[in-house]
């Protein structure tokens, strides 16, 4: 069984978040350990499993990198553990652009953060957009090429949440 | 984890942080970034008229390792042709940073910064 049947979703790129959250929910409540206390061992170990099982398919299909990566997976492409390195001298160009305005913000400059924030996201947004197109195309490399973005947009949002809190709290 | 003294050097000193014009042909740029960590490195080296590397600049966002392996690379490749620089591996950078394995990839980030500037430098040297 793999994660999107063990939640009851489709294995689409695109997941609803709220069922997502209920179904872990039921499930947790399902296979708590509490309940399995008074069961044998062999049981108790076997709810134990599944509810590390539940809760490494929630992560993995909460979070749009890894969720990607895993339909990579199920699809014969596994890149999780990859590194090699990207190339795209355009793309990393531009990113280093981004690091370099994320580095050069001050205390000041809190609506030019909360532009460059938006238009971030709105990338990010793009990405996972083009991601579900080739998703469903069986475009598996360029899907792959996607995520492999998707990865340094993420460390890019991070990178100014850091900034942020060290700036504004 | 702990670095090693070597890395924790070049990362306080990094050496010939800094850019050239990536249009003057006789610079080689190479962009290169690793998924995995989302670090990205910018690797530029200043080829003089006998084809050997007179200068060398970088600029690396990313954690300890990934700037050490580049400032180090910046030092090695000065007074080298592109061939010889070309034949840094990130066994030898990985092994002078004593890199634990899970810094490996930032050694191979400089390897291939020093390939992707030599492919570069090449094509933009024989499309005339």
């Amino acid at each position: 069984m793999n994660y999107f049947e063990l939640f009851s979703l489709p294995a689409l790129f695109s997941v609803d978040q709220i069922r997502l959250s209920e179904t872990y929910r039921e499930l947790q409540k399902q296979f708590h350990p509490d309940k399995f206390a008074m069961h044998s061992d062999s049981e108790r170990l076997a709810a134990m499993q599944k509810s590390t099982e539940i809760n490494d398919a929630y992560q993995t299909l909460k979070n749009s990198c890894l969720r990607a990566q895993y339909l990579l997976l199920l699809n014969g492409l596994d890149i999780a553990l990859e590194q090699r390195t990207l190339q795209d001298t355009d793309f990393l160009m531009q990113q280093m652009e981004w690091r370099e305005t994320i580095a050069s913000f001050t205390e000041n400059d809190e609506d030019k953060i909360e532009d460059f924030a938006g238009n971030i996201e709105q990338q990010v947004q793009n990405l996972e957009l083009l991601i579900t197109l080739q998703l469903q195309e069986k475009q598996l490399e360029a899907a792959a090429d996607s995520v492999r973005k998707l990865k340094f947009m993420l460390k890019l949002k991070i990178e100014l949440d850091l900034l942020e809190e060290k700036l504004f709290d | 984890m702990a670095y090693s003294e070597k890395v924790i050097d070049h990362y306080e000193n990094p050496r010939n942080v800094g850019s050239f014009d990536k249009e003057d042909k006789s610079v080689a740029t190479g962009m290169v970034g690793a998924p995995a960590c989302g670090d990205v490195m910018k690797l530029q080296l200043k080829i003089d008229d006998n084809g050997v590397i007179e200068d060398a600049k970088f600029k690396t966002y990313g954690c300890g390792s990934a700037i050490a392996s580049s400032s180090l690379v910046t030092e090695w490749v000065k007074g080298k042709t592109l061939e010889e620089a070309g034949k840094i591996s990130n066994t030898e950078i990985s092994a002078e940073l004593a890199l634990p394995p899970v810094k490996i990839h930032c050694s191979i980030l400089a390897e291939d910064a020093i390939k992707a500037a030599i492919d570069d430098y090449k094509s933009k040297n024989t499309a005339e």
